[in-house]
C-alpha cells in the first residue's frame, strides 16, 4: 500500500519537476508563471498591459500573414457561392432596382428636410467622419467574435467607436494599440449594445450569442414583438449614434423564439469604416 | 558540400515540426467554422500537444507551448495565462501517464484524453465566468468537448506518421 502510493507522489514529482536536457524551466515552474500572469490580469497591473500592448501589434501582424493563404481559400469558396447566387438574384433584383430608384428619391428629400427641421431647433448635427480599415484578423468562434483593424491610435481611433460595414452596424471598438485595434462583433457572447425597433420604436438590449445572429436580451416594456421589423442602433447610454441600421427581427421555427439576423454579413469582412464622429446630442 | 550543409537544417526542421504545426495552428483563424457549422469546432492545440508531450516530449518543449498559449490568449482575447495555463495542464498530465504506463496502447490513450480535456475545460470555465465574469455557453463547450475526442483518433494515426517522419534520419 505504502509502496503504490510511494510511487505515485514519485511519478508526480517527475511529471511537475523533471526537466528534459534542453528545457530550462519545469512545468511547475511555468504553471505558477502562468497563475501569476492570470492574476495579475485580473487586478490589471500596469506591466500587463504594457506588455500585452506592446505585443499584440506584432503578433496581429505575424498572425495576419499566416492567415493570409487561408483568408484567400476562404474567399474563393465565397466568391463561387456567391457567384451562384447573385445569378439567382440578378432578375429579380433588375425589377426591384426601379423601385428602389424611387425610394432613394423620397429619402433624399426626408433627410434634408430632416436637416432643416434640426437647424430650426438647434440640435447640433453630427458630421460622420469614417475611416476605412482592413481586417487584419478575423477571430470567429463560438468563444468569441472580434476583428483585427489596421488602425489604431495613430490614426486618431478611439474606445467605443462605432464600425460599419456598408452602412450596417457590425460592432465596436474594444482595444486600441498604437497601429491597430480590435472590435468586438454583435454577435459575440459578451457584446450588449442599446437599439430601437422601428417603426414601433421599442427600445431593446441587443445581446450576441456566439453564433451569426444576436437576441434581444430586454425590452423596456412587454411588447409583442412581431417579424420583419428593423432594428437601428440608438443613442440610448451614448454608446453609439442612432439610426445606424443592424439587422431585421425573425422567428426562429424550431422553438418560436425571435432572433435577430444581422443585415451584414460577419464571415465575410475584408474591409470596413470606423465611424469617428462623436455622439453629439 | 552543398548537401552538407542543407542536411543538419532539414533535419532540424524536421524533427521540430510539431513546434511549426503548433504555432501555426495558435496564429491561424482557421477552426472549421466556415466549411461546416457554427456549432462545429475542435481543439487541435489539445491534441497536438497530448499526442507529442505522451509520445516525444523533446520535439515540443514546455517552453514553447508556454509561448504559444500566451499568443492564443492575445489573439482570443481571453485572460492572459489562461490558455498557457491549460497547455501546461495537459503536459503534466502527459507526463505522469508517461512515467506510470509500461505498455501503451492506443485506447487507454484515448481515455485518458477525455479525462484531460474535461477537467481542462472545467478549469478553463471556472476562471472565465467565476473570476472574470466573462460570459459563456456551455454547450459550446460540450461541443467542442465531444468533436476534439471525436476526432483525436484520426489525429493519432496522422501524428503517427508523422512521428515516424520526424524519427526517420537523411544521412
Amino acid at each position: 500500500m505504502a509502496s503504490g502510493r510511494d510511487d505515485f507522489v514519485i511519478a508526480l514529482r517527475s511529471a511537475f519537476l523533471k526537466k528534459s536536457n534542453k528545457q530550462k524551466f519545469s512545468l511547475l515552474t511555468l504553471i505558477f508563471i502562468s497563475l501569476i500572469i492570470i492574476a495579475l490580469n485580473k487586478f490589471n497591473f500596469k506591466i500587463i498591459n504594457i506588455l500585452e500592448s506592446g505585443l499584440k501589434d506584432v503578433i496581429y501582424l505575424s498572425s495576419s500573414l499566416i492567415s493570409y493563404p487561408e483568408k484567400k481559400i476562404r474567399v474563393f469558396f465565397t466568391k463561387i457561392n456567391n457567384y451562384y447566387n447573385d445569378y439567382q438574384n440578378f432578375k429579380f433584383d433588375q425589377n426591384l432596382s426601379k423601385r428602389f430608384d424611387t425610394i432613394n428619391l423620397i429619402n433624399q428629400h426626408l433627410i434634408s428636410e430632416n436637416k432643416r427641421l434640426k437647424n430650426i431647433i438647434d440640435e447640433t448635427n453630427s458630421n460622420d467622419n469614417y475611416l476605412l480599415s482592413k481586417v487584419l484578423i478575423d477571430k470567429q468562434n463560438q468563444f468569441s467574435s472580434s476583428i483585427i483593424l489596421n488602425r489604431g491610435s495613430r490614426d486618431n481611433v478611439e474606445l467605443g467607436m462605432a464600425v460599419i460595414d456598408n452602412g450596417y452596424l457590425i460592432g465596436r471598438i474594444v482595444e486600441i494599440n498604437y497601429s491597430s485595434s480590435k472590435a468586438i462583433l454583435l454577435n459575440d457572447i459578451n457584446s450588449k449594445i442599446p437599439a430601437i425597433i422601428e417603426p414601433i420604436g421599442i427600445h431593446v438590449i441587443i445581446s450576441g450569442t456566439g453564433y451569426d445572429y444576436g437576441v434581444i436580451q430586454y425590452s423596456k416594456d412587454n411588447y409583442e414583438i412581431k417579424e420583419d421589423l428593423n432594428i437601428f442602433s440608438s443613442d440610448g447610454g451614448n454608446i453609439f449614434k442612432a439610426g445606424i441600421p443592424i439587422g431585421k427581427l425573425k422567428k426562429d421555427i424550431n422553438n418560436d423564439e425571435t432572433k435577430v439576423e444581422f443585415f451584414s454579413d460577419f464571415s465575410q469582412l475584408e474591409f470596413v469604416n470606423i465611424l469617428l464622429s462623436k455622439n453629439e446630442f | 558540400m552543398i548537401k552538407n550543409n542543407i542536411l543538419p537544417i532539414f533535419n532540424f526542421i524536421k524533427f521540430y515540426i510539431p513546434i511549426f504545426i503548433l504555432f501555426f495552428s495558435v496564429l491561424n483563424e482557421f477552426d472549421l467554422n466556415y466549411f461546416i457549422s457554427t456549432k462545429f469546432s475542435f481543439n487541435f492545440v489539445f491534441i497536438l500537444i497530448f499526442y507529442w508531450y505522451l509520445k516525444k516530449p523533446n520535439q515540443l518543449p514546455s517552453g514553447l507551448i508556454f509561448i504559444a498559449g500566451l499568443l492564443n490568449d492575445v489573439l482570443n482575447n481571453s485572460p492572459i495565462g489562461l490558455s498557457s495555463l491549460n497547455y501546461l495542464l495537459i503536459c503534466v498530465t502527459t507526463s505522469y501517464i508517461r512515467h506510470i504506463t509500461l505498455r501503451p496502447n492506443f485506447q487507454k490513450d484515448w481515455i485518458i484524453f477525455l479525462i484531460t480535456i474535461l477537467l481542462i475545460n472545467s478549469i478553463d470555465y471556472f476562471i472565465l465566468f467565476f473570476i472574470f465574469s466573462i460570459n459563456l455557453n456551455i454547450f459550446n463547450y460540450i461541443f467542442n468537448l465531444l468533436f476534439t475526442f471525436i476526432f483525436f483518433p484520426i489525429f493519432y494515426g496522422l501524428f503517427d506518421n508523422l512521428l515516424k517522419f520526424t524519427g526517420r534520419r537523411n544521412d
